[in-house]
Order: C-alpha cells, then sequence, then structure tokens
C-alpha cells in the first residue's frame, strides 16, 4: 500500500510532470477561488496535507531529506506562502461578494478606525518582536546548526547545490545557458519588479483585497512567483539529488546514478535530423532558423500582439510601457517555454554561438 | 465618512488584547531563555567534568578516611602512632637534648684527651723520624756514630708505636661517640620525615575535598547564565605544535579537547572506572607525562584521529569498533555515523596503523602488537609487489619479488599441476599464501569460469614457453646429465631414502622453524612468553603436508641438498644436509600427499570461448576487422602464448613471481601511500551493505573479499576488480586494515617525526633483514620471536636466545659467522643454523643491528683481558676444576681435546666479548632466561643483587668478581685465535 503511495507520488514528481501539474493546479487556484477560499475546504486541505505528510514520513528516503535541519526552512516557506496568499484570497472574496451586494469592504470598515503610534503600532512590534525571538531561540535549539569539517577546496560534495533560496535558479540552470539563467533571468526579475509601480498604474485594489477587479495581474504575478519560484525551490530541495539529477521523494540519493544525455540544438533538428544533411559552416546559415524565432518571439510578437490580441493594453498603455511589460512577460514566459521544449524534443539551445558563448 | 474620521476615537486594537498577547510572548521567550540555559548548562562535557569532580572528591574522602583512622589510632600497632611516640621516646623519655648535650661534653672531653694523646705521640713520631735520617745518614759517612744512633733508634722506636697505638685508640674512641650522635640525630630526622610524609599525604588530600566538593564559589561560578564570567568547568585544551590540520592552503596547530570528557585519560587510578572516566589502558606508552608520547606533546587526535575541536559525541566523530558497540553507543549516545565528517575517529583495534605518521620506515614497534601483525603480513602476502607504499615496503620491493620465480617452471611441476593449482590454490594447500584468481566472487558464473579455463590454460603455456632448462643436482651413485627419462628415472630412483629417518629429521634439523608439518603439531605459548607467534601471521614457508602431490624426487632432493642451485635467490636457506640425509627427507615428504587434488581433473578449455577472449583482447590493439581475421589466422597454441602473455600482464603474475620478459612490469594495484587520507566519496561502495562513511569499513571488506564490488553489477572484464581473493581471516584483515589506514598525507611536522639515528637506522635495517631470512622464526629477538620454541619442551634444547646478542660477540667474528654458519657452538643443539649464503651487506647490517639495539660499540672494542702470571694460572685452573666447569665445556690442552656438550672454550677469544663474559658468569640466566648454564657463583641474598656473589673459599682473596675476572682472564688465555670453517658450498655439516 505504502509502496504504491511511494511509487506514485514518485513518478508525479518527474520535473515535467511535477511542473505541469503546478501550472495547472494554478490555473485551477485562480479559475474557482470560491471551491478552495472558504475556512471549511481550506481546513481539509491543510489537514489533508498533514495526513499527506505524515503518511509519507514513513518512509526512510523521505525522512532523510525533510527532516534535515537545513530543510525546516522550506516547510516553513510552503506553509506560511499557503497561508498568506489563503488569508489574501480569502478576503478578496469576501470582498468582491460585498461589493457586488454594495456594501464596503472590510478594509473600508476597519480604516475608518484609528490607529495610533502607541500603543498600537509600537506595542504590536514589541510583541512580534519577543514572539520572533522567543522562535528563533527555540528553533535554534531544536534544529543544531549543522557543522561539518572545513570546506576543502579540492573536494566537490557529491550534493553541490546553492542556498535554499537560490534552489529555483540552481533549477533554471538546467534549462539555460548560465548567462541566461544566472544572469539575464535574475536581472529582469529584479528589474520587473522595481519597474512594477511604474507600469502598473491601476489604483484599482490599493488597500483592499480584491481578486475580481486585479484578476490578470495577480494571476500573472502568482504564476511567476509560485510556479517559476516556490515549485521550483520545492522541486530543487527535496527532488534534485547528487549531480542535480531527478530523484523521487521517496528513492534513495544514489551518487552513481547515470541518466542518459541526449540533448540536441535546433539547428541539428533542423539541419541534421529534418534536412538529413550536415551542418552548414557559417553560423548565419546554421543559425538561421533560431535567430528568427528568437527576433520574432522578442520583436515582431508584441507589435503583432498589440494589434490582435492585446489591442486594448496597448490602448491603454501606450508604446513604450506596453512594450517594456510585453517584452518583460515573454522573458518570463519563455522559462516554461523552453522547459517544455527540452521535454518534449530534447532540445539543448534555440541559438548557440560558442565563439562568442552565446547560447539561448 | 471621511468627514467623521478625525472625531471617532475607536482604536484598531484594544490594548488590552494586546497586552494579553504581550504576557503571552514574554512567557514563552522566558521559557525559551531557560530552556537554552539548561540545553547550555547540561552539555555532556559539563557533565561529565562535575561528574569527575564528585568522583575525585570521593575517591580522596575515602582515602582521607583510611589516614586519618591511621592517625587518630594513636594505638602502639598503627604506623603513625608508633613514630609519634617513638619521636616522643627519643626526645622525651630519652630526653634528646640533655643526652645530645652529654654526648656533645663527651665528645669536648674525648678530643680534648685524644689531642694531648696524639700531640705527645706526634713530637715523639717526628723524633724518630729525625733519628732515622740521622742513622742512614751516619751509615755512609760515620759508621761508628751509626752503631749508636741505630741502637738509640730501636730503643725509641717501640715506645713511639706503643705511642700509635694509644693515638689509635682514643681515635677510634672519639669516632664512635661521634657515631652515636648522627645515629640518634638520624633516627630522629627519619622519624620526622614520615610524620611529614603523612602529614603532607593528609594535606593534599584535604585540598582535593576542598578543591572539588561542591562549594557555594562553584555552584555560583558555574550557575547558569553567568558561568561565562569565571568558570571552573573549562573547556580543557591543548594547542599541540607540530602537529596540524591541513586547513587548505592554511596549517593550522591542532587542538585537541578530547580531556574536556575524558578528565582522567592521564590520570592513574581510574582504570575501572567507566567511559568517559577511563584511564588510558597503556600509560606507560601513552598520555601519560614519563611515557615516550606525552598528551602535552602527542595529544589524542594524532592517533585517534577524529575531530579534535568537537565537544560532542557525534560532533567528535566517536566511530564504533562493530555493529554491537554501535548498537550500545546508538542507545546511550545517540550515535551515527556522519557523512560530513573526513577523518573520524579510527576504530580501536585499527588504531596502531596511526604509528606510521611518526614513525615511517619502522617495522617492528614495542606494545604494537596489530601493527606488527600487520607489516608482516603484507610483507608474507606480497601486498607490496602489486601496491605502492612509501618507507619500508618500497625498500622491500626493491629487494625481491614475494612469490618464488616461475623462469624454471619446467623443471620443477608439471602443467596440468600448475593449472589445476590456479584454478584454485587453497584446494591444493589451505594455507597457502598464494591467492585465488579464479572462482571469486566475480567469476564464478558458469560462463566466467569457461573462460577461467581458457585463461589459466593460456597462462600455463605462455609460462611454460618461457622457463628455461633446469638439471637437478644429481644424488649420489648417478652420474651424468641431460633431461631424457632413463637418467630422471634413475635420479628418482636414487633420490629417495628412508622416510622414518627422514621425519626424525624434519623434527630436528629446523624445517619447523617455517614450515607446517601435520605429524609435528606446535604447542601454542601465549603472548608476552618467548616462543609466542602471532597468531595471525603465517608461518615463513609452505606447509609441507602435500609435497608428494606436487614435486617429484629428482627435484625435490636437489632442493634440499642445495636450494639456491634451482633458485639462488630463494628464501630458503641451506640446511647443511648430508646427501643420505637429504634422500631420507625427499622420502618423508613425498608420502605426503592431496589425494584429493591429484584426482581431479582441469576442466577443458573450450576453443570457442578462447577465440572470444583472443578477439576481445586484438580488438583493443587494431581495428575490429583485423582482429577477427587475426583470430581466425592464429593457432590454438599461438592463441595461447597471445593471450598468456595478455593475462599474465593483466593479472599482475609478474608483481609476485619472476617471469621471463616481465621484468620491469608497472604495479598494477592502487597506491596505498596515501589511503588512508583518501576521501570517503571516493570509495567505491556498490552493493555492498557496509557503513558508507567509513574509509576502515571499505578497506576491511576489500582486504577480506576484494571483488565483492562487481556483484550485482554488469561489468566488462576489463572493469570488474583483479585484486585476488587471499582469503585472510577478520583479524589478519583488520592487521592489514590498521597499517593500510596509516598511510596518510603528512599532518605531522619534522620535528614530531622520531629522529632516526645512526643508531636506529641500524636496527631498521636490521629489522628488514631478521625478516626477510626469518631470523625471529627459531631465535628470540628483542624478547620477540621464536616461535619454533613451540616444538620443544625444554627451551635450551632449541635455537639460543640472542638477548645481548651485541654486547656478547665480537662483531668481526659475527659478520663472518654470518657469513659462514659451518661452526658448530651449541653441540647439545640438535636444529641447525642454516647456511643462509648471505650477502656482505646483509651480514654487515646484521651485525651492526646487534651492536645497535644493545647499544654496544661496533666494530672497534677494548682488551679483552689481562694476562695472568703461571701461579695465577695454576690457581685459576685449580678453581675451574672445582667449579666443575670441564664437566660441560670442551677444552683443548696441550694436544690433548677434552670433549664436552657445552661451547668450546677455545672460541672464546675470537668470538665473546670480555665484558659480556663476566656479566654471563655472574648470572647467566638474566641474560638467556632457561640456560643451561648455572650460576656458579651465587648471590649474597637472592632479593638483593647489589649485595654481591658467594665466592668460591681459597682463592684471590676470597673475592668473588675477582674470581670471575680471573676465570676470564683465562679463558682469553687459552683460547686459540679464530677457527676457519670449512667453505659454505660444501654440503657436509661441520661438527
Amino acid at each position: 500500500m505504502l509502496n504504491l503511495f511511494t511509487s506514485i507520488l514518485n513518478f508525479l514528481s518527474n520535473p515535467t510532470i511535477f511542473f505541469t501539474l503546478s501550472c495547472l493546479a494554478w490555473y485551477w487556484i485562480m479559475k474557482y477561488p470560491e471551491k478552495w477560499t472558504p475556512p471549511g475546504v481550506i481546513k481539509w486541505i491543510f489537514l489533508g496535507s498533514l495526513l499527506l505528510l505524515g503518511i509519507s514520513l514513513l518512509d526512510p528516503n523521505f525522512r532523510r531529506e525533510a527532516l534535515k535541519p537545513d530543510n525546516f526552512p522550506i516547510w516553513l516557506l510552503s506553509y506560511s506562502t499557503g497561508f498568506v496568499f489563503w488569508l489574501a484570497m480569502r478576503r478578496a472574496i469576501v470582498n468582491d461578494e460585498r461589493v457586488a451586494a454594495g456594501d464596503v469592504t472590510i478594509e473600508k470598515t476597519e480604516s475608518d478606525k484609528k490607529v495610533y503610534t502607541w500603543p498600537d503600532l509600537v506595542y504590536s512590534e514589541l510583541i512580534c518582536m519577543v514572539l520572533g525571538t522567543a522562535f528563533l531561540i527555540v528553533w535554534a535549539i531544536i534544529f543544531k546548526a549543522p557543522l561539518e569539517d572545513p570546506a576543502n577546496s579540492g573536494v566537490t560534495p557529491a550534493v553541490a547545490k546553492a542556498p535554499w533560496y537560490f534552489l529555483g535558479l540552481q533549477e533554471i540552470l538546467v534549462y539555460y545557458d548560465p548567462w541566461m539563467a544566472g544572469v539575464v533571468l535574475p536581472g529582469m526579475i529584479v528589474v520587473g519588479l522595481i519597474a512594477l509601480p511604474y507600469f502598473d498604474r491601476n489604483p484599482l485594489g490599493n488597500g483592499y483585497y480584491t481578486l475580481k477587479e486585479r484578476k490578470l495581474a495577480i494571476w500573472l504575478f502568482g504564476y511567476g512567483f509560485f510556479v517559476l519560484w516556490i515549485a521550483l525551490l520545492f522541486l530543487g530541495t527535496f527532488m534534485r539529488g547528487p549531480g542535480w539529477n531527478f530523484f523521487g521523494p521517496f528513492e534513495p540519493w544514489d551518487s552513481h546514478k547515470v541518466v542518459a544525455l541526449s540533448n540536441i540544438n535546433l539547428s541539428e533538428i533542423i539541419w541534421v535530423k529534418l534536412l538529413g544533411v550536415g551542418l552548414p559552416k557559417p553560423w548565419y546559415i546554421r543559425e538561421f532558423v533560431g535567430i528568427v524565432l528568437c527576433v520574432g518571439y522578442l520583436a515582431v510578437l508584441p507589435p503583432v500582439l498589440a494589434a490582435t490580441v492585446l489591442h486594448e493594453w496597448y490602448e491603454k498603455m501606450g508604446f513604450l510601457r506596453y512594450n517594456l511589460v510585453v517584452n518583460l512577460l515573454l522573458i518570463m514566459f519563455s522559462l516554461p517555454l523552453k522547459m517544455y521544449l527540452r521535454w518534449g524534443f530534447n532540445l539543448k539551445y534555440i541559438v548557440t554561438l560558442p565563439d562568442i558563448g552565446l547560447n539561448i | 465618512m471621511a468627514g467623521t474620521g478625525p472625531t471617532n476615537t475607536e482604536t484598531v486594537y484594544q490594548t488590552r488584547s494586546l497586552s494579553k498577547w504581550f504576557a503571552i510572548g514574554s512567557i514563552l521567550l522566558l521559557i525559551s531563555v531557560i530552556w537554552a540555559s539548561i540545553q547550555d548548562y547540561a552539555r555532556p562535557w559539563k557533565i561529565y567534568q562535575r561528574q569527575y569532580k564528585s568522583l575525585v572528591e570521593n575517591a580522596a574522602r575515602h582515602q582521607m578516611d583510611r589516614v586519618e583512622k591511621m592517625m587518630s589510632e594513636a594505638a602502639v600497632k598503627n604506623k603513625l602512632g608508633d613514630i609519634e611516640s617513638q619521636i616522643a621516646k627519643v626526645e622525651k623519655e630519652m630526653n634528646l637534648d640533655t643526652l645530645i648535650r652529654e654526648i656533645d661534653s663527651g665528645i669536648e672531653k674525648r678530643e680534648g684527651e685524644y689531642y694531648r694523646v696524639n700531640s705527645k705521640f706526634q713530637i715523639a713520631k717526628a723524633e724518630l723520624d729525625a733519628l732515622h735520617y740521622q742513622v742512614e745518614h751516619a751509615t755512609m759517612l760515620h759508621p761508628i756514630e751509626a752503631e749508636k744512633l741505630k741502637k738509640k733508634f730501636d730503643a725509641e722506636a717501640p715506645k713511639v708505636e706503643v705511642l700509635r697505638i694509644d693515638e689509635e685508640k682514643f681515635r677510634l674512641a672519639v669516632n664512635e661517640i661521634k657515631d652515636r650522635k648522627i645515629d640518634i640525630l638520624k633516627k630522629k630526622s627519619d622519624l620526622e620525615d614520615q610524620l611529614t610524609k603523612l602529614n603532607k599525604t593528609k594535606t593534599n588530600l584535604q585540598k582535593q575535598i576542598d578543591e572539588n566538593a561542591a562549594s557555594l564559589g562553584f555552584l555560583v561560578r558555574n550557575a547558569p547564565l553567568v558561568d561565562f564570567v569565571a568558570p571552573t568547568i573549562k573547556v580543557n585544551q591543548i594547542i599541540l605544535d607540530g602537529l596540524y590540520d591541513d586547513y587548505f592552503f592554511n596549517k593550522v596547530a591542532r587542538v585537541d579537547r578530547c580531556m574536556s570528557c575524558h578528565v582522567t585519560a592521564d590520570q592513574p587510578g581510574f582504570e575501572k572506572y567507566p567511559q568517559p572516566f577511563k584511564t588510558h589502558p597503556k600509560l606507560d606508552l601513552m598520555v601519560g607525562p614519563d611515557s615516550p608520547h606525552p598528551y602535552e606533546k602527542v595529544g589524542c587526535t594524532t592517533c585517534h584521529a577524529g575531530v579534535p575541536q568537537s565537544m560532542d559525541f557525534n560532533l567528535a566523530a566517536h566511530t564504533p569498533k562493530d555493529p554491537i558497540q554501535a548498537a550500545e553507543w546508538e542507545e546511550q549516545y545517540g550515535f551515527h555515523y556522519s557523512h560530513h565528517i573526513k577523518t573520524p575517529m579510527i576504530p580501536l583495534p585499527l588504531v596502531e596503523g596511526k604509528c606510521i605518521q611518526c614513525h615511517a620506515n619502522e617495522v617492528n614497534l614495542k606494545g604494537a602488537p596489530t601493527f606488527n601483525a600487520g607489516m608482516r603480513l603484507i610483507e608474507q602476502y606480497g601486498c607490496y609487489g602489486c601496491h605502492k607504499f612509501t618507507g619500508h615496503f618500497e625498500q622491500m620491493a626493491k629487494e625481491r619479488k614475494p612469490g618464488p620465480p616461475l623462469t624454471r617452471l619446467s623443471g620443477k611441476l608439471d602443467p596440468e599441476w600448475v593449472r589445476k593449482w590456479l584454478l584454485d590454490p587453497k584446494s591444493f594447500r589451505p594455507s597457502t599464501t598464494m591467492p585465488n584468481f579464479w572462482k571469486t566472487h566475480n567469476n564464478s558464473d558458469p560462463s566466467s569460469l569457461a573462460r577461467g579455463y581458457v585463461e589459466i590454460d593460456a597462462i600455463s603455456h605462455f609460462l611454460y614457453e618461457q622457463t628455461e632448462v633446469y638439471e637437478p643436482v644429481n644424488p649420489p651413485g648417478v652420474n651424468g646429465s641431460g633431461q631424457d627419462e632413463k637418467i630422471k628415472t634413475a635420479r628418482i630412483a636414487a633420490a629417495m631414502g628412508n622416510s622414518e629417518n627422514g621425519k626424525k629429521l624434519v623434527g630436528s634439523v629446523g624445517c619447523l622453524a617455517c614450515h607446517a608439518v601435520a605429524d609435528f603439531p606446535r604447542k601454542v605459548i601465549p603472548a608476552g612468553e618467548i616462543g609466542h607467534a602471532d597468531p595471525r601471521v603465517p608461518l615463513f614457508g609452505p606447509e609441507l603436508n602435500q609435497m608428494g602431490s606436487k614435486v617429484s624426487a629428482d627435484w625435490l632432493y636437489s632442493w634440499l641438498i642445495n636450494p639456491k642451485h634451482y633458485s639462488p635467490n630463494s628464501n630458503m636457506p641451506g640446511m647443511k644436509l648430508q646427501p643420505q640425509e637429504a634422500k631420507d627427507l625427499t622420502a618423508y615428504l613425498l608420502e605426503k600427499k592431496n589425494e584429493k587434488f591429484e584426482a581431479s581433473k582441469f576442466p577443458e578449455a573450450k576453443d570457442d570461448v578462447r577465440d572470444a577472449v583472443a578477439y576481445e583482447f586484438l580488438k583493443a590493439e587494431k581495428p575490429s576487422p583485423e582482429a577477427l581475421a587475426e583470430v581466425v589466422k592464429m593457432s590454438a597454441n599461438e592463441k595461447k602464448s597471445y593471450l598468456g602473455k595478455k593475462l599474465v600482464s593483466h593479472y599482475g603474475c609478474y608483481s609476485c613471481h619472476a617471469i621471463k620478459g616481465f621484468e620491469d612490469g608497472p604495479k598494477i594495484g592502487a597506491e596505498l601511500s596515501l589511503h588512508g587520507s583518501k576521501e570517503v566519496t571516493k570509495f567505491a561502495f556498490e552493493n555492498v551493505h557496509i557503513p558508507h562513511t567509513s574509509r576502515e569499513w571499505w578497506i576491511y571488506t576489500k582486504v577480506r573479499t576484494p571483488r565483492i564490488w562487481d556483484v550485482g553489477k554488469m561489468r566488462d572484464f576489463q572493469a570488474k576488480a583483479r585484486m585476488p581473493h587471499f582469503g585472510f581471516n577478520s583479524e589478519q584483515a583488520n592487521a592489514i586494515t590498521a597499517v593500510v589506514i596509516g598511510q596518510e598525507t603528512k599532518k605531522v611536522d619534522d620535528s614530531m617525526i622520531r629522529k632516526v639515528d645512526a643508531r636506529l637506522e641500524q636496527v631498521i635495517a636490521g629489522h628488514r633483514v631478521l625478516h626477510r631470512y626469518n631470523c625471529v622464526g627459531c631465535h628470540a629477538i628483542e624478547g620477540r620471536g621464536a616461535g619454533v620454541l613451540g616444538h620443544y619442551e625444554d627451551p635450551s634444547e632449541g635455537p639460543p636466545n640472542l638477548n645481548t646478542q651485541g654486547l656478547k660477540t665480537q662483531s668481526q667474528w659475527l659478520f663472518s659467522f654470518l657469513k659462514n654458519t659451518n661452526v658448530m657452538i651449541r653441540p647439545w643443539v640438535k636444529i641447525r643454523m642454516p647456511q643462509f649464503s648471505m650477502s656482505d651487506e646483509d651480514a654487515r647490517t646484521l651485525s651492526k643491528y646487534f651492536a645497535a639495539v644493545d647499544g654496544a660499540n661496533y666494530p672497534f672494542v677494548s682488551a679483552q683481558a689481562n694476562p695472568l702470571t703461571a701461579a695465577e694460572v695454576v690457581m685459576v685452573e685449580k678453581m675451574i676444576n672445582a667449579q666443575g666447569c670441564l664437566s660441560c665445556h670442551a677444552v683443548r690442552k696441550a694436544g690433548e681435546e677434552v670433549a664436552g656438550a657445552a661451547p668450546h672454550f677455545q672460541d672464546v677469544k675470537a668470538r665473546l666479548n670480555g665484558e659480556w663474559v663476566t656479566d654471563w658468569i655472574q648470572d647467566p640466566n638474566k641474560i638467556m632466561p632457561g640456560t643451561r648454564m648455572p650460576q656458579l657463583w651465587p648471590p649474597v641474598d637472592a632479593e638483593n643483587p647489589k649485595a654481591g656473589l658467594i665466592p668460591v673459599p681459597g682463592y684471590f682473596n676470597d673475592d668473588a668478581n675477582l674470581q670471575i675476572q680471573k676465570i676470564r682472564d683465562y679463558l682469553y688465555q687459552i683460547s686459540a685465535p679464530a677457527r676457519v670453517p670449512p667453505k659454505p658450498e660444501s654440503a657436509v655439516q661441520v661438527r
């Protein structure tokens, strides 16, 4: 029984399925928020997840990773973000219902009340400090700092992992060249987040929770945060073992696991596989299709979209803002796109110019 | 709503509910802080130190009780009371002060009297001396005057003599009374000393009690939360200069904190306490302040490894010695193997391997039996043939190959025997050091076996192709040479003697020192006694219980009569056998057979398998189609030769055996000189169920079951493990593992490595030679070895103990004896000193070794003895007769030879050192325990050797030492120059 359970979960944890399921789950969450937000439902979801965790802990392999003191923050992260997101969604639904019924939002009823610096602000800050300190002390007592031998520059550990908060980025490294995964994409994240207030000047939702008025914004942001960041972080922590190989949560981490590496470049797919000829020497001929695709994705697609599906956006935002926003979104979606291309076609690079170290 | 804002005084949060949360938070914070303090207060090492203090306190109280009881009971019998009352007696009852005063006045009086008498005597003597002069002076010039003066002198002299006697009497009287005073005072001060000593013990104990009792100060200083100020419970650490941790690009002095928990490791008296309070079990060798490895200098982790600065059971990386201990620890300390620690502690049974760090190149260490056994095993099984080591084994590898040479194989064995032997050597001779290459973990399935038959067939074919013709020594009565059947039959017939006699010879001449023979079981001599043989180390030579199923009579006869004839570099020495003796031995040894092995047949090597194997090897050398064509083209014998050569190189046969064409073959095994430092993650544990966190488990498993790693793996022939299966038992594997674990990267400063001075260098070199010739198989050297004594009821029947050999014999004599042993020294000893045909260098190394190990001077020695006068010679000869020396010792008198059972006196001068001879006569049993030589000058007091010896009355002033010295001088005077032994080539033994 437990065997069946673990093998099903192992199967579902395969990156392809895991990621696809995450995307589908996100779709469902945003599509039917009223189905899961009621406290009566979320309570069962929470208890169900605890039960799942409890059963999983019966397995020694799962236990080994799940109970590592290093991984405690991941559990904390999973449940705390889940809780905060649920709280926001719950309030948003309630607010939306109240507004639809002609009532004011919950926040509005509170914002009429006074909030004094003392006692309201300072006191509650003090309480948070006290509780936070107590929590940190207890944490430090229960999960002792995992001290190891002094680092040896001559020896690479069998499992070479980034700190937990970078594991999402490390997962991206599987699909993109380091300069993309390590420089361009994280850079875009930072730039995009800084620029967000300038792109999104919609006053709706300021000071209160709402889903109906900001559905697309929440959808897009949440996809980037929950699916492309938190979920990958979870995957990187629990399902990536020695050699960054995939291991189901109930599989032992075998550092000698061998995985076939048969990825090929787009140029090879086109010239060798489809046309059945050798690779042409000049790079511009060899990489022609890839370059066209990339340029098309980033330069041609936005105006096409502006003219068709996203005409409304274009009208509202104007040329510059529209192009920046769409380009940022396109770059964000290039990650799942590349992931599926890899899984579907073993695609290594769309454009590869090893001479100048440019691989996309 | 905006307008009503300012007037609305309702607040979002209620102060009361905030206060409630604040209260809850504060309580939680308080609890967590208390929890943290308790955690800190209850750290194991702190608990141990507290326990230690109460342990010491209790022990001290216990002792104090005893001392106090002793001191309080002032009864006469009680020691202290006795002392005190004695002092009182001396002081009061005897009225010491008055007594002294009386004595002092007595002294004064007597001194006065003495002065008077003495001055009278001195004046009289001066006058007499003047008179003496006058007499002499006058004798020349005035004879008549002289006569007168002489008379006067004669009259005066007796008077002066009377005065002298008087003076002497008074002088003695003064001295006597002075001595009495000294005696009295000494007695008093002795008693006072005893009292002071007892009081001091008491004070010390009181101090210990005070220091360790739970005082208020102690409690306060070590109380939770304040114990950072000035705690008495402290991390007990030591910084070891010269022993460092390598922090990659930076070497840091090692800091050992082990004694924070193991508080009493360096204190005797805690031997029976449980850990961590146990005293180190070898305090005289390790840790103790007077030991060669004091804690202050060597620390703990130098030998035990582990994480020196960690204060937690698991973080310090304790390693259990076996799964049982692991389970115990798991329960007691929450033990688990750590994946992160590079150098976990070495399990106790393997710790001795770490000695190598500082004792590089040494083979034999006192107090390290496992290390010694491991070194010996590696030597005897020839691990160094395939694996590179540093130090000793590197040297050995240069000197000789571990196995017998195969260059004359055809002269000794037949091919069928060789094939069956290769397939499973242990089925022929269970105790052999030849390992199994086939029928092991990774090649016992049917297809591997079929391949194995082909491989063995090819190897034996190749070996026979390479061998040169060997013609054995002819037994007496056979003439001519050649290989034909006729002469061979003649040789075989002539080589067989009487097996009954052969059996006796095996028991007597010394075969049993190196070889096991089932007819002669060896009794076990317990460890610590001379003659104890480590059961882990196999005998030096092969067992002789199957010879009849292996070799033929002509070869065996030739081998026995002169082993170097067949194999010039062989370990087997010449046993000085007469032809008849060799024949008898041949007859006896050939009776020993392994019927089962003889009856077995080597399975067929199939042609198709041979083709496949040949193709596999050829494919690696040339393109596949060419390889295939080659296979088709080659004849079966060509394939065999080709494969044989390839396989000898693949399996590394040449590592142990000399094979023509493979003189400079590379070492095929992994280099082991740094194996103890290899990253644990770099050992491939494969599917074997052993802790994957420890090197020693892997190495141990590799030693015992070298090919187990291939189980469950699909591997090509070339990728399979090649190390053969030696069949070590767990103890042997442990000893070898210990030595391999000790092969580490250097973590010890040059200053800490044991200084190899000229003397030690000679000792180390000597050990190597002692091992090579297996001298220790017969002789006890440095208190070890002489396993052959297990065949003797009376140790004096066996080979001599070589204790004090360096002081005993002259270096020049020893050198020539080692070069040529055809000299009979102990006629009663049946076992023979073999003829080793030692090189000059080895003989020199050994004689230097004996000198170095006994601290003797090499090679020059001073005059051995003093010449005796004719009268003294007569007296000594009488004394020798009286003592009965000649009832045992042989001696040569003018023209007449007196035979005897003990060493011949004529050898003394050339052989022995004078100083040693006197030591020997004084106490023979001390030098050679169990010797037949009696102590003819027994000690006056057996308990106290300084009391002297009982002399033979009537000779040399009844001075025992002088008597012994004169006998020594006599022996040197009568003995001849060194005997010239017959040439060693002669097979005839000289008596």
